[in-house]
Order: structure tokens, then sequence, then C-alpha cells
């Protein structure tokens, strides 16, 4: 997809749980808002294997952006959500 | 018989019942939350849980719908009007996906149902197998969660967090596909199961107390303020909460569409409905307002229209649960993470006082110079068959409406009392919803008065659960109002695209009293204003089954107020426009 100058991208660290369907889950909740993922990393959690990390790097229009970290939240699999670098 | 061999009987006896299959164990599992009905539609997939219903003797009843999508509403129904998840039960492939509109209905309301769906074996999953349907990924986004159960011994755990996660925090519908060589499969775990998800548990809000404070001061200080109650009012059982508290500070209450009944609508503090269609008086005061309480409402842009405008000149605080709805649609000033019957407690606790009588005593003006009204002079209208079905049934019956028109005149003029008494869809509008939502309902509610108000497009969208309604006997009183079109839509067509209308004529509408005949249940037609209340006084005072009240309404009449979709509250319509309107900004 083709990046609009008005996108703002964004890097999100994701502690989910490792459920079949989690990844879905995540990418549903930016598919709908318009917001593609760039790059995407998931790695297990060596101290927990029940939990995997992911590194999350997507663009889309700021305004949705709270939006897609809030949702992020409160999916049921995902246990934390911390965003980093923004531009 | 020896002593030993009687132990051994009875050793025999006790083993037997310890030894599950998994659909055996979910249905104790069921019976442990409390499930009193399951309202359901077999199929292959699902066999082994309909049989476990006759050889477990549950005393959970199934009621068997005629169609998925009704089966949805209903359980749907059932929850609204009783306070508990609603349990369905139906078939993989078709079977769930008919349920997936049932499911978004429930999802956009916030309403806990749980759908167990029966699926293909589990070696057959992703081989495009017969009646294999991928309903875990086609559910994902009209759920609150979903589960693919995959082994028989996992039963107990997914339960109990469906459960849990259905009816905690903000609620919603839970999906828990069940393959059948999982259902079939011995059990042979533990029934009970201790819910531990970090992921969820760490949502729960912690009201904040200084927060609290500064609301209590800001409702104090203010001229002009208004409480916005939304559903989140009745999810979380504060309506006497937010009585005491309107009466401390001497405030307003308007509701949402969804919030009715979170205060009584007869009486003097109540605006009605905010929004849309909302009373003229509602939407004045909240447009004056200089403070504005939300508690427990989205701020759906049927509430909303133009967010700046709505905005402005005055300082919103936000009450909600879900921490994902701050700021969302509106910018506001204070945002609190609570549930709202704490955050209620919390400011009833303070023992605040304040008075507004001469805002009170404004909005009493708006009251009198625009009370909602309709002409009786033209015929039959929905309005006074409403408004009389309001007064024969004393504003006490719980009142299940379809969407449309119809939907918005009983929001008006069928004033709610009680929690839980008004039953409507509100975020999905979904067209088919009204009866079989009222089906549930009377389940939830034996010995009330239940009545679906619905028009004749919406009444045909799930009309085939009149069998339902008939083989139970439920006393519900359904009424068509039936205005020969798809009402809403020429409404807006006749507004908004010069009267050119398309695809809103209902030509070829059965005589819907004769259909429900055909059931078994008994009909009426009302055609003239003459005997409105006689019709509706012998059906209402019928309840030895269902009862179908057939109302040939005017054909062209509108709802107003109206916001026109996405406008400023200062667009509003009090009566028809007497000139050509603009396309509306927003979509619906
Ligand atoms: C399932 C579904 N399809 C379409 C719509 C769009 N829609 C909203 S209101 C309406 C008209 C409803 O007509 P009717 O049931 O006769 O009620 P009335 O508006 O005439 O009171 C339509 C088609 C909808 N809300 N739901």
């Amino acid at each position: 997809m083709m990046k609009l100058h008005t996108d703002h991208t964004y890097t999100l660290t994701l502690h989910v749980h490792n459920q079949p369907g989690v990844l879905v889950r995540c990418a549903q909740v930016f598919a709908r808002r318009g917001h593609n993922i760039e790059s995407l990393h998931v790695s297990n959690d060596r101290s927990n294997p029940a939990f995997s990390t992911m590194r999350i790097t997507a663009f889309g229009q700021p305004e949705m952006m709270d939006q897609v970290v809030a949702q992020l939240h409160k999916l049921i699999d995902v246990t934390n959500v911390t965003v980093h670098e923004e531009s | 018989m020896s002593v030993t061999t009687k132990k051994q009987s009875q050793a025999k006896k006790a083993d037997k019942t310890v030894r599950l299959d998994g659909a055996q164990a979910l249905v104790r599992c069921l019976e442990a939350q409390g499930v009193e009905y399951i309202f359901g539609y077999s199929g292959g997939a699902a066999i082994p849980i309909f049989d476990a219903l006759v050889t477990t003797h549950t005393g959970i009843k199934l009621i068997m719908a005629r169609h998925e999508q009704g089966a949805t509403h209903m359980a749907d129904g059932y929850a609204r009007a009783s306070g508990k998840p609603g349990v369905v039960l139906v078939t993989s492939g078709p079977g769930a996906s008919n349920t997936v509109t049932g499911l978004m209905t429930a999802h956009m309301d916030s309403v806990p149902i749980i759908v167990i769906s029966g699926q293909q074996i589990r070696s057959m999953l992703g081989l495009d197998a017969f009646q294999e349907a991928d309903i875990f990924n086609i559910t994902m986004p009209v759920v609150k969660h979903n589960y693919l159960v995959r082994e028989t011994n996992d039963i107990p755990r997914v339960v109990a967090e469906a459960f849990h996660i259905a009816t905690s925090g903000r609620p919603g519908p839970v999906l828990i596909d069940m393959p059948k060589d999982v259902s079939s499969g011995s059990f042979t775990g533990n029934l009970k199961h201790d819910v531990s998800l970090p992921g969820f548990s760490n949502q729960t809000p912690l009201l904040n107390p200084e927060q609290v404070r500064q609301v209590a001061e800001m409702v104090r200080n203010a001229k002009r303020p208004v409480v916005l109650a939304g559903h989140g009012v009745l999810i979380a059982n504060a309506s006497q909460q937010l009585q005491t508290f309107a009466d401390m500070y001497d405030l307003p209450v308007t509701t949402t569409l969804l919030g009715k009944g979170a205060i009584d609508e007869t009486s003097s503090r109540a605006l009605g409905m905010l929004g849309m269609h909302g009373t003229a008086y509602a939407n004045k005061a909240v447009m004056e307002a200089d403070v504005l309480i939300n508690i427990g409402s989205r701020f759906d842009d049927r509430i909303v229209g133009d967010a700046a405008a709505f905005a402005q000149d005055k300082t919103i605080v936000h009450v909600d649960i879900d921490v994902a709805e701050h700021q969302k649609m509106v910018p506001v000033d204070v945002a609190v993470h609570a549930d709202a019957r704490e955050f209620l407690d919390a400011m009833v606790k303070l023992k605040g006082k304040a008075s507004h009588v001469g805002w009170n005593q404004h909005i009493d003006g708006y009251k009198k110079q625009y009370p909602l009204n309709y002409r009786e002079d033209e015929g039959l209208t929905q309005q006074q068959v409403i408004d009389t079905l309001a007064r024969l049934t004393k504003n006490d019956a719980v009142v299940a409406t379809d969407v449309g028109q119809h939907q918005m005149w009983a929001a008006q003029f069928y004033r709610t009392r009680r929690p839980n008494d008004w039953l409507s869809s509100g975020g999905a509008g979904t067209m088919g919803f009204g009866m079989p939502a009222a089906l549930g309902a009377a389940y939830a509610r034996p010995g009330q008065t239940v009545i679906a108000i619905c028009g004749d497009g919406g009444f045909q969208m799930t009309e085939y659960e009149l069998a339902t309604a008939a083989i139970h006997e439920l006393p519900v009183k359904i009424v068509v109002l039936n205005n020969h079109y798809l009402g809403m839509v020429r409404q807006w067509q006749e507004l908004f695209y010069d009267d050119r209308l398309s695809g809103v004529d209902m030509e070829g509408n059965p005589d819907f009293a004769k259909l429900a005949e055909s059931y078994g249940i008994k009909a009426v037609n009302i055609e003239h204003v003459d005997e409105l209340e006689d019709s509706l006084k012998a059906a209402l005072d019928y309840n030895d089954g269902p009862v179908l009240i057939n109302c040939e309404v005017i054909k062209t009449d509108n709802v107003y107020p109206m916001i026109p979709a996405g406008g400023a509250y200062s667009s509003m319509l009090v009566s028809a426009p007497t000139r050509k309107l603009d396309k509306p900004t927003g979509s619906t």
C-alpha cells in the first residue's frame, strides 16, 4: 500500500498470550482502521513460553493511532502494549 | 444381594456418573454457570451436544428456534431482560454463520451471549470438509472473544473463561467452536476451573477518588448541568444510585436509546432520549449545557452528530468502564475509568448538594414548548398505537422493538420506567431483532407483559419464530405497525433524495393476521382509530399464548425531532422542514 504523506509511522511492542489466532486478532485491529503493518517480528518469551513478544511497525492516519493501541489493549490475549518511537 | 456386591454396584454407578464425554461435561459446566435456557438449532456436528442435553437429564431447557439468527436474538433478549448471559447452541457451517448477525448485534450493544457451535472433527479442519466453516476467524471482529476448543479436557476452562469474559467489565458475546470429536471424546479432567486471564484482569478499572471530588465540584459549580445516562448504568445495576445522585445535585437526566430505563422516564428529572430522534427538550438542554456528565454511554454518532459542535462551550465528564471509549468520538475534559455504579456510589457518598432551580425551570419551558406530539385527524398513526399501549400497560411492560421509524417512536412515546424493560438494537440497528428478542424476554421475565413493537419490514426478517412463540405459548404481544413501507428509508428518500422512492415499497406483504393464525396464533387487525383502544385492551388481556396485532397505519409519516446524520444539534428539525434539505454529512 502506498504511504500517504499524512500517515504516521509508529512502533509497538505487544506482549501476547501464545494462542492460535492471536496474530489475526491483532492484525484485524490495524486493518479495520486502515492502518498498515510495515514490519512484524514475533518471538517466544524465553522466560515464559506461554507468551510471545510482537514488535510491530505500522503506519496510518494519526487520529486513529490511539484507537489502535486502546483496542489492542482490550484483546483478551494481549497482556501489554507499549508504544515506542513515532514519526 | 450381598453387601460387597451392593457396594460394587454403587461404585459402578458413581463411576458412571463421572465418566462423561465432552458434551456431557459441557452441559455440567453450563449448569454450574446457572444456565436456565439454551436457544438452539441442531445439525450433524452438534448432535453430541444435543444428545447430552438428553443423557445428562439436565434441568437446562432447550428452546428450539426456527433459524439460528432467531436463536441469537432470543438469547440476546433474554440477556438484556434478565441481566444474565444468554446461551445459543448451533451446528457447524451455515448454522454457525447464521449467528453472525446476532453476534454483531450483541457485540455492538455490549450484551453477554455465549454461542456454542458444533464443528467438523479436528483432523478435517482446514480441508474444506462438509459444513466446515472457519467460524473462529469469521466471527473474530464481532465477538468480545472466541475459542476453538482443541481438547476435550479443556472444556471446563473454556466455559469458565467464556462466561467470565462475556459478563465482566464491558460485557459482550463469546463464541465457543467445538469440533465433534472434542464433544464426543471422553472427558477425564476436572469440571471445576478457576479463571486466570492476565490480559483481561489488568483492564479492571481503579476509581480515582480525586477525580470523583473533581466531578462533584464541577457539578456543584455548574450553571446548566445535564446527565447523560447510557447502557452502562443499566449494566452496572446503578439506576438507583443515578436517581439519588440526580436528586442530590438537582440534575436533569437524558438517556441514550439503550439507556432507556436507567431513570424512570415518567419522572420530572427525565428528559427522554437524546440525539438524532431524541426529544427537542433533551437536545436543547444538552446543546445549552455548560457541564455534561456522561455515565456509561459511548457517545455514539447518533448521539453526537457533529462532534466539534457537540463539544463546543461545555465541560464534558465521561465515565466509562472501557478506556478505549475515552476521547474516541468527542474530546472530553475529565475521563473517568470506572464502573458506573462504583462511580455513582462514590459520588453519593460525598454527600454533596446543589440546586439548579432556574435551569430546570428553563428546561421545563422547553418541555411545554416542544412536547412530543402527533396528529390524530389523519388516520391511525404509529405514535398513537404506541402511546395507547403505554397508557394501557401503565408503562410497565417489557418492550422489545425492531428497527426503523416505529423504533424511534417507541423510544419517544413508550416511556420506560425500570431497568431492563427496554430492548432495542441500537448500535447495529438489526432489523429482525424485535420479535425473537421479545420471546427471549418472555423467558427471562415470566408473568410480566412483554410487547414486541415491529415494522412490517423487519418483522418479516424473523417472522418464522412465530412457531417458537406458538409452541411454547409465550404470552407475547406482537405489534406490527404496518405502513407497507420500509418507513425509515422512505423518510430519508423523501427528505434528502427529492422523494425518489427506491427499494422501499413493501408490496407483497402477507396478511399478517392470517399468517399468525396459520401458526395457531391469535391475531387481530386494527385499521381505524376508533377500534384501537378496545382491540389493544383485548389483546393485552389475552395471556394464554402469543397474540399478533396488525395495525394498518398511515403510510407516509415522518419521525421528528430529527438531527440529520452528522449534523450539529442546532440543525435539529422539530417538525417537517419547509425548505429542501441538504444531504446529511453522516452516513446513517
Ligand atoms: C437487516 C437490516 N437491513 C436493512 C436495514 C436498513 N433499514 C433501517 S430502517 C429500515 C426500514 C425498516 O422498515 P420497517 O421494518 O417496515 O419499519 P418502519 O421504518 O417502517 O417503521 C431499513 C431497511 C437494517 N437496519 N437492517
